[in-house]
């Protein structure tokens, strides 16, 4: 096991590198003069020139990258070219919107999500299976954006019973907290719960066929054994490995919810920066995102080898 | 959310025979809810296409006598602040939706499939393409799309591009694992003792039987390609006004909330029915391809 | 053989709903078999036999529809509800797979696997079933048997992989075992060792084989009894010499022809029997094999053959049953 370890190690460490290298050079193949930006109304060549030399921007790109990466290391992102602040503190307060709305969604959908395909898997055939893979595709088909503009509609114009914008740190007022991020957490999590329920049967029916679950039922095992103790387990590999690869699209869904609920995190931060050219800011956060994803796959990738005993022990005695 | 990154792994389709994907489609058509979904696809592509046509007002006609009407038999889905008609605003949306969805797929899969066969045929290229397709995959689709619309300014073929770029380290996974599996088969293996060159067995002997996993892939990247063509377009990185897209329809519909609900209700329909239908039909030619599903 | 037979299968037939229509896959089979006996059903591969052992307790897939008695030590096994069956199952009667290595959970241990079956039907705890797990393993030939509980069934062996299934399905001293082509997926030399567990079992616990296979080789080599199958019928039931010595359907002697035996076949043709095993929709007025039946005449044709008993318990169901004793050596 261990040399798969240091092999996804090195593996995640050649992406990471090749990532900031991408974010460096796209950023400044965004059109406009990031002094010019930085200088604002001023277009002075001397003060320009001022700029360039206090910012390193007329060092050469491998020098800038080296720089950037060294202080990017120490904690350091830069300055927001909007805001005068410092980027590193900007994503800081806008981090724990974004992770708390994420989590309530993760949560909300693997619970969902998995029972309800567990369900699906067990009582083939029957109205219930039906019912659930319509629900499940129609939570593939539905644009998180629009049925967050649908349910603001229902719950919080026609029946107001939710607020349907405003944040509340989950650690100043639990329940206030839960209360906004109810509905922006469902609707983030409704297609993440669409892909984990499909996932899930499908993993489990392809379990349930299998010898050993034949096996386990001539064994004279209960219904419950069969089901959670031998083909849920099997099934748990496949569902963590796809719940893995899915946290980079709620990336994604996390900045149009956070739009249209109206929530101070990342992505509102992410579309303010582009749309004024806050390279810094938009450095920044790319970086963040990045450096995030390929940590939250690695650390799946290790999950999925200590889950799978084929992986975590290894040495076949054919 | 987009779906693009939902795009899943899923277990390799077992080789179906020649001709068998004749049968194959017999077989998903016998399934209501597929045949249902491929209906109604056919229905809103032929819509689409022939929305000049068919469309009952020019989607940039204004009409300030009428503006904001609930639907009605003049206006079947009701009219915006701008009295323009919505149902015909609509099918040129879904035109826009429909192209986005087809192109973007056919990029991923013209760069994809290449670099997939390469990599898996070429085992000292395989590490060098994975990791390019690693170092895609962690740029979250959106952000790719914001950047390149900055670079590029906001458009049809802006939104073409992010897309299908976003997808092809899916088409390139799956198209390397097939090629990895399948040069492992014995008919390979015969191929090759009776002379065959690389390319003759890349193009006559893999690439045929890769196809199959690539039209599990492609049913379910067009409908995300779709959604994600809406969500762009609600972002305002896509089609840009006066052309009708349905995110920009739904974006703009948002200020006007409790004014005129429909003209949230009726775009957002529209893209819900039309994934639905495409993920009807997909589910109903995946479960026909594989050859294990068939005998439940 | 004392009190009435262990088991004791009348008429069973199973049909399945299948996209392409009804299949008829057993078709009024019927035998029996006493306490500690060795039976052998035999056949090529889709005559039935597979879903015969499946069906004797109920583990055939939802849609099967199964009729006929299935007499289990006094009780008719068919009607039982699911309950009932899951106690019978494991316990008086156990099942030994053909392919070891998916038959076994992959992400399961071997100890958590064997003591599974204590636990459910003996109800001992977690450490008495190691302990017992540890003993089972050791008497089906599995060297260092307390290291192999924490082992993970890829880590081992076919051979050792199959005695674990044998240990797990005599764990709880079953009245019968049905072991369904145990030996198929393994190479010769280990199939011998399979076979020999099979024996030293039988004798140290008294437990009855039901031994499903299409191999005559490994039948010489343990059965006792034979029953030939063929499209979902039971054709000839024998004692094993018996059946060697003197085949009495032509389609046992066709079957016996065809093992590859350089002494009969130094002409150099290997014996076939032409055309395929069929598979029907519905069970047919006739003959099945008649079609591929060198001594095929109308009434073979037209009318179901029934069992023909003759001596010693030898039954052919063929209406011109080859009293000529075949030059196959057994």
């Amino acid at each position: 096991m261990w040399r798969y370890v240091l092999r996804r190690l090195i593996e995640s460490a050649a992406t990471f590198v090749l990532a900031t290298i991408v974010v460096f050079i796209g950023v400044r193949a965004l059109p406009g003069d990031p002094a010019r930006a930085l200088a604002g109304e001023e277009s002075d060549p001397q003060a320009l020139a001022e700029i360039r030399r206090a910012y390193g921007l007329d060092q050469s790109i491998v020098v800038q990258y080296i720089r950037y990466v060294g202080r990017a290391v120490q904690g350091d992102l830069g300055t927001s070219a909007r805001t005068g602040l410092p980027v590193s503190q900007t994503i800081g307060h806008a981090l724990p919107v974004t992770l708390q709305l994420s989590t309530f969604a993760i949560v909300v959908a693997v619970v969902i999500g998995l029972s309800t395909g567990i369900v699906a898997s067990v009582r083939r055939r029957t109205t219930a299976e039906w019912a659930a893979n319509t629900v499940a595709l129609l939570g593939l088909s539905i644009p998180v954006f629009w049925f967050g503009q649908m349910v603001i509609l229902l719950f919080a114009i026609a029946y107001p019973v939710l607020p349907a914008s405003g944040f509340v740190s989950f650690f100043s007022n639990p329940v206030e907290s839960l209360r906004h991020l109810l509905l922006p957490g469902m609707v983030l999590g409704s297609a993440l719960a669409a892909v984990i329920m499909r996932q899930t049967r499908s993993a489990m029916l392809e379990a349930l066929g299998s010898d050993y679950i034949r096996t386990a039922r001539a064994k004279g095992l209960g219904a419950g054994q069969v089901v959670v103790g031998h083909a849920l387990r099997n099934s748990l590999i496949v569902v963590t490995t796809i719940v893995g690869l899915q946290l980079g699209a709620l990336i994604s869904g996390v900045v149009v919810t956070e739009q249209i609920f109206v929530l101070p995190g990342f992505g509102k931060l992410i579309v303010d920066a582009v749309l004024t050219r806050d390279y810094p800011m938009i450095q920044g956060l790319v970086l963040v995102t990045a450096t995030a994803y390929i940590v939250i796959n690695l650390l799946v990738d290790l999950l999925y080898s200590v889950i799978d005993p084929r992986i975590r022990v290894g040495g076949a005695a054919l | 959310m987009s779906l693009l990154e939902l795009n899943t792994v899923e277990p390799p389709v077992r080789e179906t025979p020649p001709g068998g994907r004749r049968r194959a489609l017999r077989r998903v058509l016998r399934n209501p809810l597929a045949a249902i979904g491929l209906v109604v696809v056919v229905v809103a592509v032929l819509a689409a296409l022939l929305a000049n046509v068919v469309a009952p007002f020019p989607f940039d006609r204004t009409d300030f006598g009428a503006s904001l009407q609930p639907p009605s038999p003049a206006h079947w889905f009701g009219t915006d602040e701008l009295g323009r008609d919505q149902f015909s605003r609509v099918l040129f949306g879904l035109r826009a939706s429909v192209g986005v969805g087809v192109m973007s797929v056919a990029l991923s899969l013209t760069v994809g499939v290449p670099l997939g066969l390469l990599a898996g045929f070429y085992g000292w290229l395989d590490p060098l393409f994975s990791r390019l397709a690693d170092t895609l995959l962690a740029f979250p689709f959106l952000v790719l799309a914001v950047g390149l619309a900055a670079i590029l300014g906001p458009s049809l073929a802006t939104a073409t591009i992010a897309i299908g770029v976003g997808q092809i380290p899916q088409v390139f996974r799956v198209t390397r694992g097939e090629t990895l599996r399948l040069r492992g088969m014995d008919y390979v293996a015969a191929a090759v003792a009776g002379g065959a060159g690389d390319g003759v067995l890349l193009r006559r002997h893999i690439l045929p039987n890769a196809v199959n996993a690539l039209i599990v892939q492609a049913t379910v990247a067009v409908p995300a390609a779709i959604l994600g063509e809406a969500v762009l377009s609600f972002l305002g990185l896509g089609l840009r006004p006066p052309t009708p897209s349905l995110g920009g329809m739904l974006s703009s519909a948002e200020s006007l909330f409790r004014d005129g609900p429909w003209l949230v209700v009726f775009p957002g329909v529209s893209i819900v029915l039309l994934t639905l239908a495409l993920n009807l039909f997909g589910d109903g030619l995946r479960d026909a391809l594989d050859p294990r599903e068939a005998r439940r | 053989m004392s009190v009435g037979p262990l088991l004791d299968v009348e008429e069973l037939t199973v049909r399945f709903r299948t996209e392409d229509g009804a299949v008829l896959a057993v078709d009024a089979a019927s035998f029996a078999m006493g306490e500690g006996e060795v039976l052998a059903l035999v056949g090529e591969s889709g005559c039935g036999k597979s879903v015969t052992a499946l069906a004797l307790t109920g583990l055939l897939p939802r849609g099967a529809a199964v009729s006929g008695r299935i007499g289990f030590a006094g009780r008719d096994l068919r009607g039982l509800p699911e309950r009932d069956l899951r106690r019978i199952r494991g316990r008086d009667i156990a099942y030994v797979f053909q392919e070891p290595m998916t038959s076994l959970n992959p992400v399961l241990t071997v100890g958590r696997q064997v003591g599974e079956v204590l636990r459910r039907h003996q109800g001992m705890g977690t450490a008495a079933a190691r302990e017992r797990a540890v003993e089972l393993l050791e008497l089906v030939g599995i060297p260092l048997p307390r290291r192999r509980l924490g082992e993970y069934p890829h880590q081992l062996s076919g051979g050792m992989r199959q005695r674990v299934m044998i240990a797990m399905a005599v764990a709880c001293r079953p009245r019968l075992i049905i072991a369904d082509e145990p030996t198929t997926a393994l190479d010769v030399t280990v199939q011998a060792g399979i076979l020999d567990v099979l024996r030293t079992l039988r004798a140290e616990i008294g437990t009855a084989v039901l031994l499903i296979t299409h191999d005559l080789g490994v039948v010489a080599d343990i059965a006792e009894r034979v029953v030939v199958m063929y499209a979902g019928r039971t054709i000839e039931e024998a004692h094993a010499e018996a059946l060697f010595a003197r085949p009495s359907h032509p389609y046992t002697r066709g079957l016996l022809d065809a093992v590859p035996n350089p002494a009969r076949h130094s002409d150099g043709g290997l014996r076939e029997i032409p055309g395929r095993v069929p598979v029907l929709a519905s069970s047919p007025d006739a003959c099945t094999f008649a079609d591929r039946c060198g001594y095929a005449d109308g009434l073979c044709r037209t009318r179901r053959p029934a069992m023909n008993r003759g001596p010693a318990g030898h039954q052919v169901r063929c209406w011109h049953p080859l009293s000529v004793p075949s030059t196959v050596e057994a």
